[in-house]
């Protein structure tokens, strides 16, 4: 069944086109790649599935609900959710609030509750921090719970943004490059880790990413954008021999 | 010496005024990055709040005090909710202009309402003076000034609690370092901002109960000085920083009563403008601040 689609999707910005004319299908547990030059619209993609822009054109479809020009806040909590390409992290929070503030979406506790320490407050709050702790002891930061994030080494900081967004409980999940800045041994964790979310989650992945050693060896389709317009598409051997592909990488220079 | 300490003792029930004033300033910058100049002007309804929960209805000071809490956090939220809420993406500039609109507006009706004519606050707590201290140390001590500043540190210790111990809090400080992303993860940005208005004009509206009882005067202007000086307060501690909003009231009162004291009454008020021109030059991201840190 087909769990998020765009259709026609266009976003300006000012006079700028940074997508047009973009359709995508996913299939629930798909696991797509999401490739293509800096400034190509990937991250574009990602805040119009997100609710944080509004397309001009097009229409977003998620498990068959309409989410074009939502809320960011309706999404997350229908079943999106996402990282940072420049991690964005809840700097002074400790590393167990980060992912609360993640965990604590479904939960229909009141402000009124927190403040008044209901025993109906207890028991949600108990598993807020529960479902919490399960999604940092799947990315291995348990042991760092109470350490204020910013003061975490970089590539912690992007597993936390992982266990942050899997606390949401998504269905779909959008990773914006989480191995920029990694180390070879990181990646191949993170390579593995991203396996078991679809694997063992039964999580929807789109990944962009500019390690093509990890787009290649993980996604089962690949999507190759272009000045905001889809220029390839297909199983990862194919895309690599494409030739509009290594143009838009490498220039126009045929190469050997 | 002695008339240092009583001097100080003096300048803490002032300050702990002018903290709980600034902490509603620095929360709603700390999460909208607006300072909310209509924040001193709550403050002014809530002693009117209180003086008439007092006066017309006859109520003793607790319940006074929550009416007035109430009323506050109603006004609060309802001016964030018209006046702010449909400007959130407009220029900065715009936002600051409303709320100094609404500072104006919300004087005037006083002036319109309540006539800018000076009230007697209700003497609910009898003026007793520790005689025991005074004989011992020599200071005067009042228990107006006690109620003061405990009640003070109580509201403050909650909020401490709130902020740093309860799920809003939480989403208060998430959505305070960074909106976007708080928004993105599902977080109710549109109630962490209310609910922020509503403690913070709580906190104002207690202040201004306060000062009733302290000063025994209350009118419709009364938030103009107060109102600019725990803005300093707020600037002073590091603005966006809950514990500096509470030192820098402390030190905000301590500095007025003792320049008022011992150099002269008449710079009461320059005091507080010298210590921003001071903090804007020397340290401007206040005394807890970390410098150059854009936050939005």
């Amino acid at each position: 069944m087909s769990l998020l689609r765009l259709n026609d999707v266009m976003v300006a910005f000012g006079g700028l086109l940074a997508v047009s004319n973009f359709d995508l299908n996913v299939e629930d547990r798909e696991l797509i790649g999401l490739i293509g030059p800096n400034g190509a619209g990937k991250t574009t993609i990602f805040n119009v599935i997100t609710g944080f822009h509004t397309p001009v054109r097009g229409s977003v479809i998620f498990s068959g609900v309409d989410i074009t020009g939502k809320l960011p806040n309706y999404i997350a909590k229908l079943g999106i959710s996402r990282t940072f390409q420049n991690i964005r992290l809840f700097q002074n929070l400790t590393v167990l609030e980060n992912v609360m503030i993640g965990s604590q979406i479904h939960s229909r506790i009141s402000y009124i509750h927190s403040l008044l320490r209901t025993s109906y407050f207890y028991r949600e709050e108990f598993k807020i921090e529960k479902n919490a702790m399960k999604a940092l002891e799947l990315v291995g930061l348990e042991r760092l719970r109470d350490e204020i994030a910013k003061n975490l080494p970089y590539g912690d900081q992007r597993k936390l943004e992982i266990a942050r967004a899997i606390a949401t409980e998504p269905r779909l999940i959008l990773l914006d490059e989480p191995a920029a800045g990694m180390n070879p041994r990181e990646t191949d964790e993170l390579m593995n880790m991203i396996k078991f979310l679809r694997n063992e989650l039964n999580l929807t992945i789109l990944l962009i990413e500019h390690d093509m050693h990890v787009v290649m060896n993980i996604c089962e389709r690949v999507i190759v954008l272009n000045y905001g317009e889809i220029i390839a598409e297909g199983a990862p051997d194919e895309i690599k021999s494409k030739p509009e592909v290594l143009e838009a990488y490498l220039g126009s220079v045929a190469v050997g | 010496m002695v008339e240092f300490l009583q001097q100080m003792i003096n300048g803490i029930a002032l300050g702990s005024i002018y903290a709980l004033i600034a902490l509603g300033y620095t929360m709603v910058y700390g999460i909208l990055g607006l300072i909310n100049f209509a924040h001193g002007d709550i403050y002014m309804v809530g002693a009117f709040a209180g003086y008439f929960a007092m006066t017309l209805f006859k109520w003793g000071i607790v319940p006074s005090f929550i009416f007035s809490m109430l009323v506050c956090a109603l006004l609060g939220v309802s001016i964030e909710r018209f006046a702010y809420k449909p400007l959130r993406n407009a220029p900065r500039i715009a936002v600051l202009t409303t709320a100094i609109g609404v500072s104006f507006l919300l004087e005037n009706l006083g002036v319109i309402f309540w006539t800018p004519t000076p009230r007697a606050f209700p003497q609910v707590i009898p003026l007793k003076i520790y005689q025991g201290i005074y004989e011992r140390f020599g200071v005067i001590i009042n228990n107006r000034q006690i109620v003061i500043v405990s009640i003070s540190i109580a509201l403050m210790i909650l909020l401490q609690f709130i902020v740093n111990r309860t799920k809003i809090g939480m989403a208060m400080r998430a959505v305070s370092s960074d909106r976007e992303t708080a928004w993105m993860m599902g977080v109710n940005i549109d109630h962490v901002i209310s609910f922020t208005f509503a403690i913070g004009s709580m906190l104002a509206a207690a202040g201004g109960v306060l000062v009733g009882i302290y000063f025994n005067r209350i009118d419709p202007l009364m938030g103009v000085m107060p109102g600019i000086k725990a803005f300093v307060a707020a600037v002073l501690g590091g603005i966006g920083i809950i514990p500096g909003a509470m030192v820098g009231g402390f030190i905000l009162g301590i500095a007025e009563i003792l320049v008022s004291a011992f150099i002269a009454s008449s710079y009461r008020d320059a005091i507080a403008f010298a210590i921003l021109i001071l903090i804007l030059l020397v340290r401007p991201s206040g005394i807890f601040g970390t410098a150059a840190r854009e936050k939005v």
